[in-house]
């Protein structure tokens, strides 16, 4: 019943407005875009592929679609990439119609419902290659246009990312598995029901487990203060440590004054645990023992544990870029060096990628930096070395905002963790181990840039950090595995065929 | 196209398995129910009418839904509830099937595809009636079972909460509408795309409100707490205060000690607003004066407006249960007296929301229950109000859903809402429903909420078109009824007629 064989091009003569339509709706469906409305991503596969399949030459279908993608890039190009932007677009333009001229070789030689796996496989076999392959990390995944349904996102605490990435890009396949067959309620029936109940199935599961999830026994005041415009006043900074040292000095203590004193002000409000934003402390590697010092004297003047971002001001050498967490007894008992974006950031010391964590009384706290957020990989050993509280200070553009701040939810869900992200120059955001918002604090309105909320000191049991990027991997085997099938089949095919047309035209010539 | 006559009863042997499959679904799907997944509100629906438009009685089929809904509302309805939960669940057994039956009488009567517009107008009805009558005020109504979707919540900004009690029931109709012609394309192409479409519309407009919100321009640090388990202490309260004040009032100060030092450090930690949760402060009427001194003297020395909710402790006489807002010069700015909510003896204030004008917007307050009444709290998307305080005490089992109702007034109103809750779930949201800072009650550990809320609120429409589309429900439902009152009298009478033709002719024949 559904091995009703469709070939391409299916004849339709409004395949242009499918393109347009498509178009229109892909410049809303950028995670990292401009203009983002998340419910674009799904339905503008659906005009894609319809306009894709109604192709007679692949080849121009695919030119008419990478200048489609140009003009949705164009429209959500962020102004901060500067001169790599015209490779960014070159790039975009020809590797985003790919999976479209996947879908449109090999689904046709799949059987039924089937066919509609092509597509959602390449999507996602693409997002997992990306991710590892990307200095950006998975960043720019789909999933991420995603962020404000946190029920659908629950699924990534067992599949990671690429089980909402596989689902989202599976509706357009399967809308047009049932276009092509005129909606025929009895030839679609089983196809759709399939899709439908997996939907509604992650639906439950996502709404299941924010309902159900148990109160946490026991929280812990935390709190996370932005007080310098690191950015904005960057290049002040530099011309003063090139010329002047003491001026520089000066006005790095200026700033110290800031964080010292908020800090203060807030542990004496009760705050426990205190984060500074990346790159908060800046400091010449020879001043940079006298300020641990004084970071030590604080936490332990305070007794609180202080999260404190040093980054070294080094004229040609390696610089550090690292977090440093003190105890009451003002020791430092975490330290840890970014590793994510290595060799983007200019000479910097890169991290090993090991993620450490230390004991407290309200639970274990582990420590990592900006970028290094957007490596999901790196970061499920944080749901298998038993961290209840995640660190994660950063600095990022305001063109990029709130992209980090929903890595950092997207962290928390998958691996069970509450997440404290305290920015530079975008959302601060703490969550609870489901990705809930504990607390959120816009960067750009006048105003202070204090984030405070109680924690639960316990993380959650998850499976993804367990079986880490296995559904990604799947698909990628399953890709390769369909690519190998169907060139097999085709070989076949052409063999058989020699031999076909001789049998049937010989009788006709008889008669 | 669309024509096709479709009768009642349908033949269908599995309808007592959708009556199962209804009942299972509405377990989960009570607003205030034990265990709530948002998603099987859309769905019980679809099952509950495939049931009743199977069988064959009519009146069996209201008998065994009522049964139904009387067994699924006893097992989800939360246990504080106590003595009012045999009135809710018998309203609900005899009340709620009526639209059902209202739907298999008349939508078979409507052309097409109008048909499914009669349980969800029936339905947005009986929300509307059952939220202005209710002494509870709405809290069982639609919209609050979809908590968790702040992305379908922004309808609420136009419609109010009827929007979603219609949205979210006809799917139900239209699914069956669709099942009825066996889901075949042509017939229910134009039905389906409509439906959808209007799903996909109020999808973006949602999404797009909340992408598109402008930055707020400034914000300001506001703080709340609770320090004390109100209802767990109660007993040992109204013992102390019955049998010797004086110990009643060392156990106040205490707690007053308590509410005043959280206060003066949160000052001091930069907080320019402090919220109290409801009851915070106890206090006989004999000492109102001197404690009101004293917080006027405490709002002073820290420089801060703070919100004290203030219950007086009677005997039998009527007490008050209001809100004061001081001002920075300790003065009293604010005076709201709880309306919401029907315990006895209390002074029911007029449900009239004044503001004050601070140099952070205008603030207005509501206690607890109040927050029910959206017609009231419309007040607030009128009176220019950018802050509203909602400090509330609420019971483990109507949490977190008493929070989620002040969102939806924010939402509703434009307004930012402080939400402090002792024993519930404490939320500051911006005027778009989202989250800046979140409290749980029940975890060990302070009980400290403090956020960075913006001061400008954000113009809405609900306010100012009020129930509107909860009116126009109830219109379009009146006028359906009594349309097909005069339909079924017009075919009777074309019945008896053409009988009365047609008998001579049979005899002929």
């Amino acid at each position: 019943m559904n091995g009703k064989q469709i070939t391409y091009p299916i004849k339709d003569h409004w395949m242009y407005l499918w393109l347009v339509v498509a178009t229109v709706l892909g410049i809303f469906s950028q995670a990292s875009g401009q203009w983002l409305i998340p419910v674009t991503v799904w339905i503008s596969p659906i005009f894609f592929l319809r306009f894709y399949r109604t192709q007679q030459r692949a080849w121009l279908a695919f030119l008419l679609a990478a200048t489609s993608s140009t003009i949705i890039i164009i429209f959500n190009m962020p102004p901060m990439l500067g001169p790599l932007a015209p490779i960014i677009v070159i790039i975009f333009a020809l590797i985003t119609p790919l999976p479209l001229l996947v879908d449109r070789w090999l689904a046709p030689r799949l059987p039924g419902f089937t066919s509609t796996l092509v597509y959602p496989l390449v999507i996602t076999a693409v997002s997992i290659l990306n991710s590892v392959t990307s200095p950006f990390g998975s960043s720019s995944g789909l999933i991420f246009s995603q962020y404000n349904n946190l029920v659908l996102l629950q699924l990534v605490s067992l599949t990671g990312m690429w089980g909402p990435t596989f689902l989202i890009a599976w509706l357009g396949p399967v809308v047009n598995w049932a276009w092509e067959r005129k909606f025929a309620w009895n030839e679609i029936k089983r196809g759709a029901l399939v899709y439908l109940i997996i939907m509604l199935l992650v639906l439950v599961y996502g709404e299941a487990r924010l309902w159900f999830a148990p109160t946490s026994a026991q929280t812990v005041r935390v709190a996370g203060v932005s007080m310098v415009d690191w950015r904005a006043n960057l290049p002040v900074m530099n011309q003063a440590f090139e010329t002047d040292l003491d001026a520089f000095r000066q006005m790095m203590e200026e700033r110290y004054q800031l964080y010292f004193e908020t800090a203060i002000k807030e542990a004496r409000a009760g705050a426990q645990l205190i984060s500074l934003p990346e790159s908060a402390l800046t400091v010449t590697p020879e001043d940079e023992p006298a300020l641990i010092a004084r970071l030590a004297e604080l936490a332990k003047q305070e007794g609180i544990y202080l999260a404190a971002s040093i980054v070294e001001m080094v004229t040609d050498a390696p610089y550090a870029n690292k977090l440093l967490i003190f105890d009451p007894q003002g020791e430092v008992v975490l330290e840890h060096y970014k590793f994510g974006g290595a060799g983007m950031e200019g000479n910097r010391i890169n991290g090993d990628g090991v993620l450490h964590t230390v004991q407290t009384p309200f639970g274990v706290i582990s420590g990592i930096i900006c970028w290094d957020s957007v490596l999901q990989g790196v970061v499920t050993q944080a749901g298998r070395n038993g961290t209840d509280i995640l660190l994660t200070p950063s600095l990022p553009f305001r063109e990029t905002d709130p992209m980090f701040a929903q890595n950092s939810v997207m962290r928390a869900i998958e691996n069970g963790v509450s997440v404290l992200h305290v920015s530079d120059g975008g959302v601060s955001i703490i969550t609870d181990p489901y990705g809930r918002i504990l607390a959120s604090t816009d960067y750009y309105a006048q105003g202070e840039h204090v984030i405070v909320a109680q924690v639960p000191t316990q993380g959650v049991w998850t499976l993804y950090p367990l079986i880490g990027d296995l559904f990604g991997w799947l698909a990628v085997v399953g890709m390769v595995g369909l690519i190998i099938w169907s060139v097999i089949q085709s070989l076949r095919m052409r063999k058989m065929s020699i031999f076909i047309p001789e049998s049937p035209s010989q009788p006709g010539q008889a008669v | 196209m669309n024509r096709k006559k479709i009768t009642y009863p349908l033949q269908d042997r599995w309808s007592i398995l959708w009556l199962i499959i209804g009942g299972v679904l509405s377990l989960f799907s009570m607003s205030v129910g034990k265990w709530l997944i948002p998603i099987t509100a859309w769905l019980g629906a679809i099952f509950y009418i495939r049931f009743f438009r199977t069988q064959r009685k009519a009146w069996l089929a209201y008998l065994l839904i009522s049964i139904t809904t009387a067994i699924t509302t006893a097992i989800t309805l939360p246990a504080w509830m106590s003595a009012m939960a045999m009135p809710a669940i018998i309203g609900a057994a005899l009340l709620g099937p009526l639209t059902l039956l209202l739907d298999r009488w008349l939508a078979p009567c409507l052309p097409g595809f109008a048909g499914t517009l009669v349980f969800p107008l029936a339905i947005t009805m009986m929300d509307f009636i059952n939220v202005a009558t209710n002494p509870m005020g709405s809290i069982s109504a639609t919209a609050y079972t979809q908590y968790d979707n702040l992305v379908l919540l922004q309808l609420v900004s136009l419609t109010g909460i009827w929007g979603l009690s219609f949205l979210v029931s006809w799917l139900g109709t239209v699914v069956n509408w669709a099942w009825e012609s066996q889901f075949a394309w042509h017939e229910i192409k134009r039905g389906a795309l409509v439906y959808i479409i209007i799903m996909l519309l109020v999808l973006v407009y949602g999404e797009a409100r909340l992408w598109f919100a402008p930055t707020p321009t400034q914000t300001v640090r506001v703080a709340g707490f609770t320090m004390v388990d109100w209802r767990v202490e109660q007993a040992e309260m109204t013992q102390a205060f019955r049998t010797d004040l004086n110990v009643f009032r060392q156990m106040m100060e205490e707690r007053y000690q308590l509410y005043f030092d959280a206060t003066i450090k949160e000052a001091r930690a930069g907080a320019r607003l402090v919220s109290w949760p409801e009851n915070a402060v106890t206090v006989a009427p004999e000492d109102e004066q001197a404690l009101i001194a004293r917080l006027g003297e405490l709002a002073k020395q820290e420089d801060i407006y703070l919100a004290a909710p203030i219950i007086e402790q009677t005997q039998g006489e009527p007490y008050a249960n209001k809100l004061l807002i001081f001002d920075p010069l300790g003065e009293i700015v604010l005076e709201h007296y709880k309306y919401g909510g029907a315990e006895p003896s209390r002074i029911t204030g007029d449900g009239i929301l004044h503001t004050v004008q601070t140099p952070f917007g205008v603030i207005s307050g509501i206690i607890c229950w109040d927050t029910q009444y959206q017609g009231v709290v419309t007040q607030a998307g009128r009176n220019g109000t950018d802050i509203l305080l909602a400090p509330s005490m609420t019971f483990r089992e109507t949490d977190p859903i008493f929070a989620y109702m002040s969102v939806i007034r924010a939402i509703e109103n434009g307004v930012s809402v402080v939400h402090i809750s002792d024993g519930g779930l404490s939320v500051v949201v911006d005027p778009f429903g989202r989250m800046l800072a979140t409290m749980d009650h029940y975890p060990k550990g302070e009980r400290l909420l403090a956020a960075q809320v913006p001061t400008k609120g954000v113009w809405t429409l609900y306010p100012i078109i009020g129930d509107l589309f909860g009116w126009l429900a109830v219109v379009a439902t009146v006028v359906l009824v009594i349309w097909g009152v005069v339909q079924s009298l017009r075919s009777r009478k074309a019945q008896a007629a053409s009988s009365e033709t047609q008998r001579p002719l049979e005899l002929d024949v």
